[in-house]
């Protein structure tokens, strides 16, 4: 019995690790650690903003609901002194049915937090506080930060922060965090809650002194004139007994304006070209003709062929006398001719370039008004509106697509977003490589893109039957169209190629040593004869197995593969076709696999990889029927 | 505009009149422009009511209706969204011209 209880109290969640004796020194220690803070509120709202200005540190921000999936935590000083900031994903309850909502409710319940920051838009407020009033039982001092203060004023609503102190029993704190307003007040606001160095009543006393409205009148830093005498809202809600003409809501006119362009954007006689040729001219000439043409032949060719090899080459020369240790960095397929040429002179330029326009649509509104046009089309693959985002950014990087793939709301809709991703999707790097083997040939090009778009859709449309359960429902807000900001968009993208430099660049210097490996050992042969069967019955040559081997470590890499071969001349244009058929639909590259591992469970990543590699191959062989006919 | 039809012969007025108040009609009953007030939310599970209540649908809110198609597109007054023709279903309003 003793040793049951021992057992348990082992087993118990709240028990720390260390054991009991190590408890004391592990009490002290909490007390030296900064205190933290937490950011909490409705998704868009400026939370990851405000965590950078605090902490200094930058997160992907973005004008699209959802954007922080994890909880991000940052060093800040407030009043000289360390707090540690958390920054929380965007919830729209304390319920915790989505994964967010979870996420919020643990690192609440779990850090013991010592000041909490309820960010909400300023213009929608109204709809916020619930929410603010749940979090405010908790007894946690609670700070209401009321963001994007200007585009409520844009639509005429004021606020005095004084009055709405008194009413809620808060402290509120006005900010502008795109253009650093207000920030200092909360700071302070923030210092006084988190250090209180005077005793209780001092500090209430000097509270209502700050914030009776005489004296807030003169330190306020309310950008605008105009003062209304409490807080009222534009538009009373009407009730049954309404009167027959129901009050407009108040639109400005710059509000208007943005209306008009919003209207004339998810209008589909409108929306669809204007969607068609954004994405047209992004992956066209952004991608094609500038970043895998002009950018990647000048830092390939210029920079890598001319300059760093040769002279990486003399050094090893002069400096290395092992053979072994020279061809590993810069033999055929060493680390540096090899593993930093393709992933920093052919991949990152074409990724970069995505990044900057993926950027650029996400800061100005777009993509929710594409997803508003897409909601329909992707009902039919079991997504909804908000699936646009991950597939159209897996254009872009399948790897960072299946991270995004956690804005979606059910472990279903995820499930079919990451199957399409790793089917039917070629990232950036992949598609301008598959576009240059079969540019000479359009009547190849267009079937390929036609039977990969088929093949897309009739495998989403039939698991989307196959597959239990049903889709919820979904209700999806726009957010406001603005001009996006130049140096927002700089942040951000150079925030992603980081990213990329970090997850993406030692997965090809793995890959040139797996190279080198295989072909010090002399394993390829063995592996050709194992698959050749196989590809000889797509009507494949032989000389495309190693290429699709390592197409299985990254994708692109297999493109550049084909690339050489149809060079050589040893592949014929229809085989390149079906090669090409066969290499969009196959595997996704080791990268954005162990992500969904990560993301999805061994299980599931198992059942992806099953269905895309039936579909590759019948879809390879079925090309190949037609065109030997 | 199908769906306008079909909606138009699912809002059976005498039933709805006595659980929901006289007159209340799905939302997928206004047209672009049209405005109304929303009577009743018909949904059973809280969690997706909490959420419509934080998006700012809760009874009593006015909404104006933007577009019907390709999917309803509606302005709150506090917030701007779109949504799924099922979940308009569950959405009971009245139209600005019953309302006395």
């Amino acid at each position: 019995m003793k040793k049951l209880r021992k057992k348990s109290e082992k087993n118990h969640p709240l028990r720390l690790k260390n054991g009991p004796g190590l408890l004391s020194r592990r009490r002290e220690k909490v007390s030296f650690n900064p205190k933290k803070v937490l950011l909490l509120g409705f998704p868009n709202v400026g939370k990851s903003l405000l965590f950078h200005h605090l902490t200094g540190a930058y997160v992907v921000v973005s004008n699209y609901p959802g954007t922080t999936v994890e909880v991000t935590r940052g060093k800040g000083k407030i009043g000289g002194r360390d707090v540690e900031i958390i920054d929380t994903p965007g919830i729209y309850a304390l319920k915790g049915k989505t994964p967010e909502e979870k996420v919020t409710l643990k690192v609440l319940a779990e850090e013991k937090p010592a000041l909490i920051l309820f960010v909400a838009e300023a213009a929608a407020l109204p709809r916020m506080l619930p929410m603010l009033l749940e979090i405010k039982n908790d007894q946690i001092p609670l700070v209401l930060v009321l963001n994007m203060i200007d585009e409520a004023q844009k639509r005429g609503i004021t606020f005095d922060e004084a009055v709405l102190e008194n009413k809620l029993r808060i402290p509120v704190a006005a900010t502008v965090s795109t253009r650093k307003i207000g920030l200092d007040k909360l700071k302070r606001v923030m210092e006084s809650l988190l250090f209180p160095s005077l005793s209780l009543e001092t500090l209430r006393q000097r509270h209502e002194i700050a914030s009776s409205p005489a004296n807030h009148r003169t330190t306020g830093e309310r950008s605008s004139g105009e003062k209304s005498p409490d807080f009222r809202l534009p538009a009373d809600l009407p009730g049954k007994g309404a009167s027959s003409s129901l009050p407009a809501v108040n639109f400005s006119p710059a509000v208007a304006r943005g209306n008009r362009l919003h209207l004339w954007l998810i209008n589909p006689w409108f929306g669809y070209p204007v969607a068609f040729l954004l994405l047209f001219f992004c992956f066209y000439y952004f991608l094609g003709v500038l970043g895998a043409g002009t950018i990647v032949r000048l830092l390939e060719e210029k920079i890598f062929m001319g300059i760093i090899t040769p002279y990486c080459r003399l050094l090893l020369e002069q400096y290395i006398n092992s053979f072994l240790l020279r061809e590993l960095i810069g033999g055929e397929y060493g680390l540096v001719t090899m593993g930093l040429r393709y992933s920093l002179a052919i991949v990152l330029p074409i990724v970069s370039i995505f990044f900057l326009f993926f950027g650029l649509l996400e800061d100005c509104g777009y993509l929710p008004r594409l997803s508003y046009l897409l909601h329909r089309p992707l009902g039919y693959l079991g997504l909804d509106g908000r699936g646009a985002v991950p597939l159209v950014m897996g254009f872009g990087c399948g790897t960072m697509a299946v991270l995004v793939t956690r804005l979606l709301e059910t472990p279903r809709e995820r499930f079919m977003a990451t199957f399409l991703l790793s089917l039917g999707i070629p990232c950036s790097a992949q598609m301008g490589l598959l576009i240059a083997i079969l540019a000479p040939y359009p009547a190849l090009l267009l079937l390929w893109g036609f039977t990969c778009g088929v093949l897309f859709t009739a495998a989403g449309v039939a698991l989307n039957r196959l597959y239990p359960g049903k889709r919820s429902y979904s209700c999806l807000e726009f957010p406001p169209l603005r001009f996006p900001q130049i140096t927002a968009i700089l942040r951000k993208t150079s925030a992603r190629i980081l990213w990329y430099l970090k997850e993406i660049v030692p997965f090809f210097v793995l890959i040139s040593l797996v190279f080198q490996f295989l072909m010090f050992k002399n394993l390829v042969v063995p592996l050709e004869d194992f698959l050749s069967p196989l590809f000889l019955s797509l009507g494949l040559p032989r000389e495309t197995i190693p290429v699709f081997i390592f197409g299985f470590l990254r994708r692109d890499y297999a493109s550049a593969g084909l690339y050489d071969l149809m060079q050589q001349g040893t592949l014929s244009p229809v085989s390149a076709l079906v090669s090409a058929i066969v290499l969009t639909l196959f595997f996704p590259c080791i990268a954005q696999l162990t992500v969904m591992i990560k993301e999805r469970g061994i299980k599931e990543s198992l059942l992806i990889l099953l269905l895309i590699a039936l579909a590759a191959y019948t879809a390879g062989f079925m090309m190949h029927i037609l065109t030997s006919i | 505009m199908m769906f306008r039809r079909k909606a138009r012969e699912k809002a059976d007025y005498r039933k709805l009149s006595g659980v929901f108040g006289k007159g209340a009609v799905p939302l997928a009953f206004l047209r672009p422009d049209q405005r109304g007030v929303i009577a009743s939310i018909r949904l059973q599970d809280s969690a997706d009511l909490h959420r419509l209540k934080s998006l700012g649908l809760i009874p009593g809110a006015l909404v104006v209706m933007e577009r019907v198609w390709p999917v309803l597109a509606l302005r709150l007054p506090y917030s701007h969204l779109f949504m799924d023709d099922e979940l308009a279903q569950k959405i009971f309003i009245f139209p600005e011209s019953t309302i006395k």
